[in-house]
């Protein structure tokens, strides 16, 4: 079983040292309480890819065996795992779970069914009788993604916002039974180390401190690209003008083929995915937004620089979020330019 | 008298699903499946950048995350008649069969395989045990080496972001080819040297102990066909026994490494993109809906429709009832390696729950020889990328296989804007209602005839429908929302 001092280990080996030094005694209070009688949590699946969940197996550190057994979680529902099937799985639903993860975004009752119930209605029971948190895991069960983009038919929304709207499913006002509100993991898929350590650290009673759109400060305080490796090539005003130019050996920024990395917060490019392996900027592509509450419609189109994105340069600025999004891709657009046109090296992002 | 389980949610398989089946005399004698989640893509999609559609299609599915990226790019290029590099072909064959390799893999321990358990039957097949068999633990860590590669290929897993319209975002090196290497050799060992296979089946028909020196897959996929042959699983899960695959790897004189064709029942003939049609008798939409796919128009509701019981359509190839994946590909392919399907499972091209595994299976060994060969053809600083421009008006289609079926994509571009956008995924040819005819949709036909010898434990109906390794997320994706009715009720 896992004790303070293994923890400690799992812990400052990504990072996450910050969730001890803001709970630490009660920490080793809840791994002897979990020891005991395990922790009961519950994976309901959406209008979801199951992205999330193939995500999740892609863990290191910890991998999903560290999380689950050394921590002792018992999970008594996730569709894609459990052995039961039927009115044998569907019974397993009828606990008041300690943690409750959401995978996928909520439509209207008829678009998401699971055992003849609407997921929806599930759901909210569910919620309410929540006892630590509520994870909400990916672009879909956060904000909403793509089921809940423009053409939303089926009235789909995230577990407690719709884009950068706080409402969704549960309600603004929406907190578990210790006073929490919706805990949002967005990506598309979600990073598995977000997953693991947020649960982890739920799990042990840690709760991480959450900015204005439910997300740990921890993992998203820092827009993508000042942690991008490219970073350098931008700063010397050297922008791929093409696909031909984006292998990394061109030294070249993806900002004009549409790289939303300026404006979406994420650790990502810094953690990179798969074991710390690559991501995408560092494989060519541009960021796309997906960690974006306004993926994917305020991204697109994703293959257009920042200054071609209508939504993005403010046209609706109805929400504070939007705001900063916009103040942010303003500043970004004629540092660009003034960059692209100087070509000074050594200048810094703070000076516009 | 007829007894009706309905078995809701189906686990173990990717999305929502449920299945009802009435069983008489200890078989089943009718089956209905209805896929209980939809999103609605296409209308998603209409008047966004064609760009952006294979990007946002991806999403459909997070299992097979590169099958709809990889048809919604094809599509585009077809649009735009752009012909990739050898560099980009070649990478893109990895990044399939890669893919392949890894769901196949993921299939046999973690979605299909506990089904035949110990933990689930009682079969001594602990290996294969849910969640802490030692099978299922190696399956998690080798799927993440493949992931790794993957990621290598595609900068990140899942919803690989390098495959885009006109090639690839990156070139290969040195340094990229061998920390790809490294891993596939380590998953191959782990799987075992295909030319054993024969030699691990003869030492445990002899009673020999296994010998996991010669590869753990191997030895698992042994005991897993003594197992299921001994529960006669080359007799049930039948079904209409004739297979579609659109042919997938690209090789450098224009074929496909696994060819399309169709196999109608006693030979394989040309498939024809255009005899693709979809049919709504059954289904919850207008009777003018249907049609030939690459013509459709967008579907229309018609929720109080009599008679009709399911949201998704019904595709065929001209009017045939055709079910795609390993089986169909293998197959058409002409390929049984080591006979295994003729001597064990009662004929080659014959269907069952039996071949369609083994066939799972046989394709896996084929792509871990292949997987190495191709990275060994793989030279560093080829160039990936190709010139590519919007067209203002076309159509295009994109014809792919995922792990488990075939994919298609059709854009309909108007004016540099999606005008109409249609998928087919691989799960939507084997989970579908009746046709206009009323003959049975693929999985439907093949649960007919399933022994139950007790009905309160259904496990051979799961083996079944688990056997064509559904992906609801693929199949419902399609479906246009509205009516009342989201429960599926035996009538």
């Amino acid at each position: 079983m896992i004790n303070r001092r293994n923890f400690l280990k799992l812990a400052g080996a990504v990072g996450a040292a910050m969730f001890l030094n803001l709970h630490g005694s009660s920490i080793v209070r809840a791994i002897e309480q979990a020891g005991e009688k395990g922790v009961k949590l519950i994976w309901l699946q959406g209008q979801s890819d199951t992205g999330c969940t193939v995500s999740l197996l892609q863990g290191t550190h910890p991998d999903i065996y560290d999380a689950i057994m050394k921590l002792n979680v018992d999970i008594r529902f996730h569709p894609t795992i459990m052995a039961a099937q039927g009115k044998e799985a569907m019974a397993a639903l009828e606990i008041e779970p300690d943690v409750l993860v959401l995978e996928g975004s909520i439509p209207d009752a008829k678009f998401a069914t699971v055992g003849e119930r609407p997921i929806k209605d599930l759901f909210k029971e569910l919620a309410a009788k929540t006892k630590v948190a509520v994870v909400a895991v990916g672009a879909c069960a956060t904000y909403g993604g793509i089921p809940a983009a423009d053409g939303n038919v089926t009235n789909s929304a995230g577990a407690q916002f719709h884009k950068s709207k706080k409402g969704g499913a549960l309600g603004a006002d929406f907190k578990s039974k210790a006073g929490l509100p919706v805990v949002n993991l967005p990506g598309c898929p979600a990073h598995p180390d977000h997953i693991l350590l947020t649960l982890s650290a739920v799990i042990l009673g840690a709760i991480p401190e959450l900015d204005s759109m439910g997300r740990p400060k921890l993992f998203f305080n820092d827009h993508i690209h000042n942690q991008c490796a490219r970073r350098g090539y931008y700063d010397r005003g050297q922008l791929a003008s093409s696909f031909h130019e984006t292998d990394f050996s061109y030294e070249k920024c993806l900002y004009n083929l549409g790289c939303r990395g300026p404006v979406t917060y994420s650790d990502c490019a810094f953690r990179k995915w798969n074991g710390g392996i690559n991501v995408c900027m560092n494989g060519g592509a541009p960021c796309i937004g997906c960690f974006n509450e306004g993926f994917p419609d305020e991204m697109s189109p994703l293959f257009e620089s920042i200054e071609n994105v209508p939504t993005l340069l403010g046209i609706d600025m109805g929400t504070i979020g939007k705001v900063a999004v916009v103040a942010t891709a303003a500043g970004i657009a004629t540092h660009a330019v003034r960059r692209g046109l100087t070509k000074k090296p050594g200048q810094k992002e703070e000076d516009k | 008298m007829a007894t009706e389980i309905t078995i809701d949610p189906i686990t173990r398989i990717e999305g929502h699903l449920s299945v009802t089946v009435k069983v008489d005399g200890g078989k089943v004698i009718d089956a209905q499946l209805s896929g209980t989640m939809f999103r609605g893509f296409e209308t998603i999609l209409v008047g966004r950048d064609p760009r952006d559609a294979p990007v946002l299609t991806q999403r459909i599915c997070g299992v097979c995350h590169q099958s709809h990226r990889i048809a919604g790019v094809r599509a585009l290029e077809d649009a735009a008649k752009t012909n990739v590099t050898e560099g980009a072909r070649k990478m893109r064959n990895l990044i399939e069969a890669v893919t392949t390799l890894y769901s196949h893999a993921l299939w046999f321990y973690a979605l299909g395989g506990p089904d035949y358990s110990d933990a689930v039957t009682k079969s001594g097949l602990k290996r294969l045990d849910p969640i802490t068999g030692r099978g299922y633990m190696e399956a998690v860590a080798n799927q993440r080496k493949l992931h790794e590669v993957l990621s290598i290929l595609g900068a990140k897993v899942p919803h690989q972001m390098t495959y885009i319209h006109g090639g690839l975002t990156h070139e290969p090196s040195v340094e990229k080819i061998m920390q790809m290497k490294t891993r596939l050799l380590e998953v191959s060992d782990w799987v075992g040297n295909t030319a054993d296979l024969p030699a691990v089946l003869e030492d445990k028909l002899a009673g020999k102990p296994n010998d996991y020196s010669k590869g753990y897959v191997l030895n698992d996929v042994v005991d897993w066909a003594v197992y299921a042959l001994s529960e006669k699983a080359e007799t049930w899960g039948v079904g209409h026994q004739k297979y579609i695959s659109y042919g997938v790897y690209d090789m450098a004189d224009g074929s496909s490494f696994m060819p399309s064709g169709v196999w109608d029942g006693a030979k394989v003939i040309p498939m024809d993109e255009k005899k693709i049609t979809e049919y709504v008798k059954y289904s919850w939409y207008t009777d003018d809906s249907g049609g030939v796919t690459r013509d459709s128009p967008v579907p229309r509701i018609a929720p109080d429709k009599a008679g009709a019981y399911s949201w998704a359509k019904t595709p065929r190839y001209g009017t045939m009832p055709v079910e795609g994946g390993p089986l169909a590909r293998m197959v058409i392919a002409g390929l049984d390696p080591f006979d295994l399907r003729k001597n064990l499972g009662g004929g080659a091209e014959k269907a069952s729950t039996f071949n369609r595994t083994i066939a799972r299976m046989q394709e896996a060994l084929v792509l871990r020889d292949k997987i190495v060969e191709w990275l060994g053809e793989i030279k560093p600083g080829e160039k990936t990328y190709t010139d590519f421009e919007v067209p203002k008006d076309a159509l295009g289609v994109g014809l792919w296989e995922a792990p488990r079926g075939p994919v298609g994509h059709w854009t309909d571009i108007k004016n540099k804007k999606i005008n109409r956008y249609q998928v087919i995924a691989g799960t939507t040819w084997n989970a579908t209602p009746k046709d206009d005819s009323g003959v049975r949709g693929v999985m439907e036909e093949a649960l007919i005839g399933v022994p139950v010898p007790d009905t309160t434990k259904p496990v051979n109906v799961v083996r079944v429908v688990r056997s064509y390794d559904p992906c609801l997320a693929c199949t419902v994706h399609v479906l246009t929302p509205g009516g009342k009715k989201y429960s599926v009720q035996v009538t």
